[in-house]
């Protein structure tokens, strides 16, 4: 059911941007939707820092220090300085229970989550600048559901979280291999829990081990600071 | 081989035969014949590849010295051939062929150095001529319309002859990187200007005594030489010094008054180039040195060898031409004063007269607009200071006036030039603006002044029945009125400031839809810069994605099904040369065009642009051009530093790549299409990204153009 609505409403989104306004914009050599893959890098600052990281139950390998959000959108033009864009994103991370100190069996987490939001850019941010979208810079803003998931991995356990939040941010794009887009970016971004899963959970909730507010801490590092580098495609 | 030594002397002989049969009642202004020499077909990248070679080839020179070698061929190879390629310098024109023939006698004794040079002539009214170290001679229009006899211009080839063989200007831009060296570090720049000057007042002593070698070896006479000195010291003034007579504009009624009339003008004070900074010697000095070279000397040679009449010819073309030049260059007392000297000889000449209308016109059109600029005619002399002080001296209601007579006049006499109905059309709306408080006067015919021109010529008549031009003409007068009553009212200004830059913003925001059926490309320009660089156009790379901007309006042009034509002076062929007339021609009317941004005229080729727009099927030209402006100067450098940077503070490798790839620079895109028929410009743009110029940002704003000209309103 969820996926039908999320097919509807992309079928929706590109529907209006082929056809209101068609003498307005221009998009890039005429194409108006761009489907785009990007990787939100930030610091691990509040992360998990799973004591044996190189565990083979673990499925996340991040890059050192950096954590990665991989992202998929879909970037749909509306005026020559203004797009709005659905996107997908997911990240992953492992943990484990830091229980040494009890000498307690050692838990192994997986943790990943699904977010779905949408933004609008805004290009031409000065009188002058003269962007066409997609290409040049462009100010966006954001906002976003976010569904986090804790798996046990002997158990196979898992608890669910919902997440909302929003971001904004300075980006610029501009084209590589002549047809192609590229994108940079920064982002400033915010999530908040709205439900009480978080602290009621059942695996949390035998969590005496700081694990209890992971979930935020880990999707707050997240959005709070990111800075992204991407790929377009312009389809149609 | 045969065929074609046939088919050069059957167009020699054509030449020729111009020559002597030059009609000059209907003359022709001039224009490029025949094939286009390689010069112009070939690009300069591959020009300068050549020379690069030798340099790299010539292992007697140090390496510092082949880079500045390098440098001057860079800039020297594209400096001439943006020259060539500028419409300035004709080919296989009457005249060029006559200065090849007069440089043939000149060299019958060496005919291997004569094959190594090229004579061109160039459309300026400066007393000039210049030569380059390859072998390319250039003779102004200016210059030719005042040498005296063939002998003269003999010497003058032979003292250009002397540059291009001694390789003067290089031997001058190295020695002046020298000068500039050596004056960064110990002297001042006065210092340096000053070697500067001696060193090229040497070269050009060096070139009038080798001259006179060269010239002696010829059968040319030295008799009359010693003219050329008092050409170049009267460079400054008329060709001719002629009593301007007021009478010459008391036609149709008009009356000119004497007081307008200056009593004496300023006489003709020789002007004796020379002095610690100039880079000729003083002109007294090298009139001494000829004299003292040729004192005692007399020979039995001939100062014709091509022959008089030819000479008298070609000398008279180039003073019709000249007109035609100042006229172009927006000097219309002179142009008025050039023809004036010219009619004495050819009152019947409807291209002198034209000359005269169109400075009328131009002039009146600038009066009107305010723009006539600031004008000392005090520094005018001669005879031809009697014309500047008179018309400078009018205001815009009595050179309207003029103009509008001579326009009708002219336009009824001649019925089939269509700029010339034109031209009288707007002269009649811009006299209505005299007319503010009664505009009906206008149509009434109760002033005498246009009584004539109402009864006579069917275009007022047609005018006059046209109740929406009366109306307009009305409205117009109210609103001139409205604003010479009360200026530009503050409140009002911002008003009206106000709903122009909301246009402006929604224009930006939406684009236009111009609904072309086609439009003409002309000559599509890149240009590669780097601001911190010395020498900060990057001319080979400019010509390299000069192709990438004509691909791009092909591919995209073509991808939408949008009709166009591109005409590129960079990429010609031999057979093209009606192609090059025509990208002169467009050329030199959106110079005038665009250089008179507040004015709306005419300018003075009118018909023939129009004739070769209506060959392409269109009304409209499009001139396009990219800039890629890099900002700072050590790429490489500041690349390094943010790879390296990046991994210690490693999240932001995004920035780092990102800065490494476009930071620092910064895409212009322009273009502006213009209505040539309805005289206006249809849209401007110019777009300024923060960005590499890649090829997917020119097609992306190629396609956006092509987009707005094609789409028509909803």
């Amino acid at each position: 059911m969820k996926k039908i609505l999320l097919l509807k409403t992309l079928v929706f989104f590109i529907f209006i941007s082929n056809n209101i306004n068609a003498q307005k914009y221009s998009g890039f050599l005429g194409k108006k939707t761009i489907l785009s893959y990007s990787a939100n890098y930030n610091l691990k600052l509040f992360d998990y820092t799973p004591r044996n990281p190189d565990n083979p139950n673990f499925i996340n390998k991040t890059l050192g220090f950096i954590n990665a959000r991989h992202e998929l959108g879909m970037e749909l033009i509306l005026k020559r300085d203004f797009s709005i864009q659905p996107f997908y994103s997911y990240t992953f991370a492992g943990a484990d229970n830091n229980a040494n100190s009890y000498g307690e069996v050692i838990r192994y987490y997986n943790f990943n989550a699904h977010e779905f939001g949408i933004g609008i850019r805004k290009y031409r941010l000065r009188k002058k600048n003269t962007s066409i979208a997609p290409i040049g810079n462009y100010f966006h803003f954001r906002v976003f559901a976010n569904n986090a998931k804790f798996i046990e991995l002997q158990s196979k356990e898992s608890d669910n979280f919902l997440f909302f939040g929003g971001a904004f941010g300075f980006g610029k794009q501009t084209t590589i291999f002549k047809t192609w887009i590229l994108d940079f970016g920064t982002s400033f971004g915010y999530v908040q829990a709205i439900n009480d899963k978080v602290k009621n959970s059942r695996i949390m909730g035998e969590d005496v081990y700081g694990l209890t507010d992971s979930p935020t801490l880990h999707l707050f590092t997240n959005h709070v600071l990111s800075f992204r580098i991407g790929i377009g495609l312009p389809l149609f | 081989m045969h065929q074609k030594k046939t088919f050069f002397f059957i167009l020699l002989f054509f030449q020729i035969s111009y020559l002597f049969s030059q009609n000059w009642d209907d003359y022709k202004p001039l224009k490029s014949e025949g094939k286009l020499p390689e010069e112009i077909i070939t690009s300069a990248s591959s020009k300068y590849k050549i020379l690069e070679d030798e340099v790299r080839n010539n292992n007697d020179i140090n390496l510092i010295r082949k880079k500045q070698r390098n440098t001057f061929h860079l800039e020297s190879t594209f400096a001439i051939d943006e020259l060539m390629k500028s419409g300035n310098v004709l080919y296989n024109d009457p005249i060029g062929e006559y200065v090849n023939k007069v440089a043939d006698k000149l060299l019958e004794y060496n005919p291997s150095l004569r094959k190594e040079l090229r004579f061109y002539v160039v459309r300026s009214s400066a007393v000039n001529a210049f030569a380059t170290d390859r072998g390319s001679i250039f003779i102004n229009i200016g210059l030719l319309a005042r040498l005296e006899t063939e002998a003269q211009l003999a010497f003058i080839l032979a003292h250009e002859i002397v540059h291009v063989n001694e390789k003067h200007s290089m031997d001058s831009f190295l020695e002046y990187e020298n000068i500039d060296n050596l004056s960064s570090r110990n002297r001042s720049s006065y210092d340096g200007l000053l070697n500067k000057s001696n060193y090229s007042q040497q070269l050009e002593t060096e070139a009038d005594e080798e001259g006179i070698a060269i010239f002696q070896k010829s059968a040319y006479s030295s008799s009359s030489l010693i003219g050329i000195y008092d050409i170049l010291a009267t460079s400054h003034t008329a060709f001719g010094n002629l009593k301007f007579d007021k009478s010459y504009f008391e036609q149709y009624g008009i009356s000119i008054p004497d007081s307008l009339l200056l009593d004496s003008v300023n006489q003709i004070i020789k002007y004796e180039e020379g002095g610690e900074l100039s880079s000729h010697p003083s002109v007294n000095d090298r009139r001494k040195m000829m004299e003292e070279r040729f004192r005692n000397k007399i020979d039995d040679k001939e100062t014709y060898l091509v022959g008089e009449k030819m000479f008298e010819n070609v000398k008279k073309m180039a003073q019709f031409e000249m007109c035609n030049i100042l006229l172009e260059n927006f000097s219309f007392p002179a142009a008025i004063y050039h023809s004036y000297l010219l009619q004495k000889d050819h009152p019947n000449s409807i291209y002198l007269k034209n000359i005269v209308v169109k400075s009328l016109y131009g002039i009146a059109q600038h009066a009107n607009a305010n723009s006539l600029p600031p004008f000392e005619t005090d520094s005018i002399q001669g005879e031809m200071q009697q014309v500047f002080h008179l018309l400078y001296r009018m205001d815009a209601f009595d050179l309207s006036t003029i103009a509008v007579l001579y326009t009708w006049n002219f336009a009824k006499d001649n019925p089939d030039d269509y700029a010339a109905r034109l031209r009288a059309e707007d002269m009649i709306i811009d006299i209505t603006k005299f007319y503010i408080d009664e505009p009906e006067k206008f149509f009434n015919s109760e002033i005498e002044l246009f009584k004539d021109v109402y009864f006579t010529y069917g275009i007022l008549d047609d005018l006059y029945k046209n109740e929406e031009f009366k109306k307009n003409v009305e409205e117009g007068s109210k609103s001139r009125k409205y604003y010479s009553e009360f200026g530009y009212k503050m409140s009002f200004y911002n008003k009206l400031t106000k709903s122009y830059e909301k246009k402006e913003k929604k224009k930006l925001k939406t684009g236009v839809s111009l609904g072309l059926e086609k439009t003409l490309f002309l000559n599509p320009s890149y240009f590669e810069i780097r601001t911190k660089s010395k020498n900060p156009v990057k001319y080979i790379k400019s010509e390299e994605k000069q192709q990438i901007l004509v691909e791009a309006i092909n591919k995209q042009a073509e991808s939408q099904g949008f009709n166009y034509s591109i005409i590129d002076v960079s990429s010609l062929e031999e057979s093209n040369g009606e192609k090059f007339n025509d990208i002169v021609q467009i050329s030199l009317w959106l110079d005038e065009f665009m250089s008179s941004s507040n004015i709306r005229m005419y300018p003075s080729n009118h018909n023939e642009v129009i004739k070769i727009l209506e060959s392409y099927n269109t009304d409209n030209v499009t001139f396009i051009g990219a800039l890629n402006v890099n900002k700072e100067l050590h790429r490489i450098m500041s690349t390094l530093m943010a790879i390296l940077i990046a991994p210690t503070v490693g999240y932001t490798t995004p920035l780092a790549v990102q800065y490494s790839l476009n930071f620092r620079f910064q895409s212009l895109f322009y273009y502006t299409i213009v209505d040539v028929k309805k005289l206006k410009i249809l849209h401007e743009n110019l777009s300024v990204l923060k960005m590499k110029t890649s090829e997917g940002v020119i097609n992306a704003e190629v396609y956006w153009m092509i987009e707005q000209m094609k789409r028509k309103y909803p």
